[in-house]
């Protein structure tokens, strides 16, 4: 079974910025919810930190950049047309530079697990990109 | 003082709310008269919208000058229960226009924010709503002794238990008499005042609410706030499925969190705090049923620690 991402030029080439949060809860469901109405409206910043709540638990966050040359991608699949054994299609739902990360009433900081899981992006560069000859 | 910024009537202390950050809590000092803080003065503390899942929690101080304490009876201050709200209106507006009143009594309030009770409930280290309760009080005598209050008394209204509380606030204030009472508002005058205060600016913060998620408010309103109104329960059916109530609800009430289950929100399950990693108790001898086991251990492939440590795990089904 392989996986397909079908992502056109145009729309990795597109202007358009999609307003990712980084939420710290799992949320079992999928679907169009009132974000501006119900969230984005009430993010205040205090002390260089931002503030907002879930459902009225307190939530600290801060704005990330996603890594040097990388590009944040959202993808979907539609999953009703999943058939085992099949392959499956990603479709791109949409790019972003940055994203809004949030802590559970815990300033974000440098030991948040987002941020300790991204230090294998240099480790793994350290180890497979290919070095220059050791000979001379 | 600027007169944007002063309560003086009803349509003031409504235009004073309307320019607040509902979402945040609040609070107002009158103006301090100047015989407040040459001569002794007594202080009630009361408190109103302690038990709905809607709005604000109110709390007021009163105080005035001991000697001038019959100025109280006079605006009409009695068991604040017994009050209508055109009675509990009319002592609030007469206290703030009256002459007499202006000049002996002040008062104050803290508003909190359906919000910040919510997030204060749900922190990680919760901070119950006694405790919330308590600062506030506290705060706000706080605040008026840093003005220049001559405080000598201070009567507060309780629910719980007053023995605790009243050794509490005793040791904060060493120098002031103290008295916590069940029902303190029928008994004293100065607490039925911070009680009315108090009441007041909790019913017009409603009356003013505006409502930033766009959330339509019925013909009959949404009722008192307390779990057992039939309009409040009609009011907390209508949800948006993640986030769940506008923010006038306290996530924190089970009326509020119940009513999300029952009608089949979304559920979220946030993360926990670490409760410190599980530490098995080990044996000094073997466990009987080692002796069963295959000798050679089957080596189980261990992930090394920096990958443990960053999270990081193979994912072959998303």
């Amino acid at each position: 079974m392989s996986i397909k991402v079908q992502i056109t030029k145009d729309q990795i080439e597109s202007k358009d910025e999609t307003k990712v949060h980084f939420i710290p809860a799992s949320v079992n469901s999928n679907g169009i919810i009132k974000i501006d109405e119900y969230f984005n409206n009430y993010t205040i910043e205090e002390n260089g930190v931002l503030i907002n709540a879930l459902r009225g638990y307190p939530l600290k966050g801060v704005e990330i950049n996603v890594p040097e040359n990388m590009q944040g991608l959202i993808l979907k699949e539609n999953e009703k047309l999943q058939i085992e054994e099949s392959d499956r299609v990603l479709k791109f739902g949409g790019k972003f530079d940055k994203f809004t990360y949030w802590n559970y009433d815990k300033n974000p900081s440098e030991n948040d697990a987002y941020k300790k899981a991204l230090h294998y992006i240099k480790i793994a560069e350290a180890l497979h990109s290919e070095i220059e000859s050791l000979d001379e | 003082m600027d007169s944007l910024n002063t309560i003086k009537c009803l349509e003031s202390l409504k235009n004073y709310i309307k320019r607040q950050d509902n979402s945040k809590s609040f609070v107002y000092f009158s103006s301090i008269p100047d015989i407040c803080k040459t001569e002794k003065c007594i202080l009630g503390v009361d408190e109103a919208g302690r038990g709905p899942v809607l709005g604000p929690m109110v709390y007021g101080i009163a105080f005035c000058p001991k000697s001038n304490e019959s100025i109280l009876k006079d605006l009409g201050c009695a068991d604040s229960k017994q009050l209508n709200e055109q009675q509990r209106d009319d002592i609030f507006v007469n206290t703030n226009q009256k002459d007499y009143s202006t000049e002996s009594i002040g008062w104050a309030t803290n508003v909190i924010s359906p919000n910040e009770i919510s997030t204060s409930m749900l922190r990680r280290t919760k901070r119950s709503l006694n405790e919330v309760s308590m600062d506030s009080a506290i705060s706000l005598i706080k605040t008026a002794i840093e003005n220049g209050v001559n405080v000598a008394e201070i009567f507060v209204d309780t629910v719980g238990p007053p023995e605790k509380y009243q050794a509490k606030l005793k040791a904060i204030f060493p120098s002031c008499k103290v008295t916590v009472a069940k029902k303190a508002d029928s008994t004293y005058p100065i607490v039925s005042l911070a009680s009315i205060c108090a009441k007041v600016s909790r019913d017009h913060a409603l009356k003013v609410w505006e409502f930033r998620e766009n959330v339509e408010v019925p013909e009959d309103g949404f009722g008192s706030g307390y779990p057992g109104d039939p309009v409040t329960k009609r009011f907390l059916r209508n949800f948006e499925p993640l986030f769940g109530y506008s923010r006038i609800v306290r996530f924190s009430w089970s009326t509020a969190s119940n009513q999300l289950e029952e009608n089949n929100a979304v559920t979220i399950e946030f993360e926990e705090e670490e409760e410190g990693s599980e530490k098995k108790v080990k044996l000094a001898s073997k466990k009987m049923t080692a002796f069963f086991k295959s000798e050679v251990p089957v080596k189980k492939f261990k992930r090394h620690n920096f990958f443990k440590e960053r999270f990081l795990e193979d994912v072959i089904d998303f």
